[in-house]
């Protein structure tokens, strides 16, 4: 009879440790997964943006005679400039059409890194081509 | 005899379960309350670079200004924005526009956690100003 009691005091304690883990986990999920969708959107803006700034450099001698056509190093030098001045990490490149930036970063962790998942790199790739117009 | 306690230990689990219970309970508000926090960080983030956005395409200050207020009073029912501060740099050789948002985020239904009615997010973004827009 005694071992019975014994047994019954310990039964709770992998169930309670088991379902304390389980709702951490889903803390880290709400608060991790909204960290990668935020870097995510985030990547986005930046690349965006920067493609927009490339987009500006237009080439001089097409600009003189109303055409939208990009000086496709200054474009890209710039889209690049733009990326590293918004604290992230990417590539630009450019044609006389359009510049296309990916923006890379890479988001730690918080709860869900007490699961042994490590950081996350997201990326987004966003493409600007300038139109002469009105 | 050996019955009845059988019936008594069988209960032990269960009131520690009852005990137990409110903590799982807080850690499940207090998940909830993880991911609502995440998520209006993300719509006021959102809301300040749309509004960056539309500001940067303006062609003068005052209605770059206007159109960044426009944007910002389209916020969700549960956010409450006060009016965003535009403001204007130039980042290298190009300029260009800040929009910084301040909004009052309800936390109804997770009072059990103790955390509050409302939380304030503040939120900026910057866009490049279109050199070529017109002016």
């Amino acid at each position: 009879m005694p071992t019975a009691v014994a047994d019954d005091r310990g039964s709770i304690l992998p169930f309670t440790a088991t379902v304390v883990a389980a709702l951490v986990a889903c803390s880290g999920l709400a608060v991790d997964g909204g960290r990668i969708l935020g870097a995510r959107r985030e990547a986005a803006g930046i690349a965006a943006a920067a493609a927009r700034r490339g987009s500006q450099e237009l080439a001089w001698d097409s600009a003189v005679v109303g055409e939208a056509r990009l000086d496709a190093d200054r474009a890209s030098a710039a889209a690049r400039a733009a990326v590293s001045q918004a604290g992230a990490s990417g590539s630009a490149s450019a044609t006389p059409d359009e510049v296309t930036v990916t923006v890379r970063i890479d988001e730690p962790t918080v709860i869900l890194r007490w699961f042994g998942i490590g950081p996350k790199t997201v990326t987004a790739t966003r493409t600007a081509s300038p139109f002469s117009g009105g | 005899m050996t019955a009845r306690l059988r019936g008594d230990e069988g209960a032990v689990p269960a009131l520690e379960l009852v005990l137990i219970t409110p903590v799982f309970v807080v850690l499940l508000v207090f998940a909830v309350y993880c991911g609502r926090l995440g998520r209006t960080a993300q719509v006021v983030r959102a809301l300040a670079a749309s509004a960056a956005r539309a500001a940067s395409v303006e062609r003068a200050p005052d209605a770059a200004e206007l159109a960044a207020r426009q944007v910002a009073a389209a916020a969700d029912k549960d956010l409450t924005c006060v009016p965003p501060a535009v403001s204007f740099g130039s980042e290298g050789a190009v300029d260009t526009v800040t929009v910084r948002l301040r909004c009052d985020a309800s936390l109804i239904g997770l009072s059990l956690l103790g955390v509050g009615a409302s939380r304030t997010f503040t939120e900026s973004a910057t866009e490049p100003l279109d050199a070529y827009r017109g002016r």
